[in-house]
């Protein structure tokens, strides 16, 4: 996946990975339209033989086809508008930032970034059954001072993400404090 | 006295849903194209999405019965009403 769109790169930045929830936890949506989808069609097979019900006025007929239509229709889009919901809901770690893109919906976008020198503390936990089996859980990126902190759900093998996030934070420190201190030698000049 | 309607009239509320849909779709696929879905996860499951569409309108077509649409038809069938 090409992140170019969704963020512009500043100079000597590179993307390091990104974050997706774990796809096992978009299996809660699947059956839930599963089972919106198999409820008239189990009705249609099992009362109707697979046909529809028999009706004798010809308006009643259209009536019901346009009804089952929109139902799948409705169900179809609304599974459709989960899975972009699910898939656009990101988090990119580059070597200088983190970048947050939490997608709510189709009409709601919202995206955070935070330096990874402000990065404090990283928290990592698995909870459960399933998620410790399939290895995914969350990841809480706590920041200096009063910046929001970051939190990462369902995200796969959030221990290592941990590790990784320490460590490109603790590069960025000292990139940094080695721009600071040959900031401040070049100010006082040769001696 | 028995109501009739031109079938042709429950198909506005169908247009209009159908519109609706249509423009989730639009938001849809243009969502995965425009927030960097342009991949073959973002291909496969517009197409996925579109072939559901297409499953769909094609089922309702087929089950739709075949009458003049311009025709009114009663609301009440005739014969249910001789039984009254």
């Amino acid at each position: 996946m090409s992140f170019d769109q969704l963020y512009r790169h500043k100079p000597g930045e590179n993307t390091e990975f990104a974050l997706r929830r774990h796809p096992l936890t978009f299996i809660r949506q699947s059956l839930f339209f599963l089972l919106m989808a198999a409820v008239p069609a189990f009705f249609a097979w099992i009362v109707w033989n697979g046909e529809l019900p028999p009706v004798e006025n010809p308006l009643a007929k259209i009536a019901l086809v346009i009804l089952g239509s929109s139902y799948y229709l409705g169900i179809w889009t609304f599974y459709m508008t989960e899975f972009v919901d699910f898939y656009l809901d990101v988090s990119i770690v580059t070597n200088q930032r983190v970048i947050d893109v939490d997608q709510r919906g189709l009409f709601n976008r919202t995206i955070s970034e935070l330096d990874l020198a402000r990065v404090q503390d990283v928290h990592s936990e698995i909870k459960g059954l399933v998620p410790t089996f399939f290895n995914f859980g969350r990841v809480l990126v706590q920041t200096a001072g009063e910046d929001k902190n970051f939190e990462f759900d369902n995200v796969p093998d959030p221990h290592r993400v941990r590790q990784r996030i320490l460590e490109l934070a603790h590069k960025d420190r000292m990139n940094e404090s080695k721009e600071l201190l040959a900031e401040t030698l070049e100010r006082r000049g040769p001696t | 006295m028995n109501l009739a309607v031109a079938p042709y009239l429950l198909l506005v509320p169908y247009a209009i849903f159908l519109l609706l849909i249509g423009l989730f779709a639009l938001f849809n696929i243009g969502h995965l194209v425009r927030y960097g879905a342009r991949n073959s996860v973002g291909f496969f499951v517009t197409f996925v999405y579109v072939c559901g569409l297409a499953i769909i309108m094609f089922m309702t077509w087929r089950y739709m019965p075949a009458l003049d649409w311009n025709e009114p038809v009663p609301l009440v069938p005739v014969s249910a009403k001789a039984s009254f």
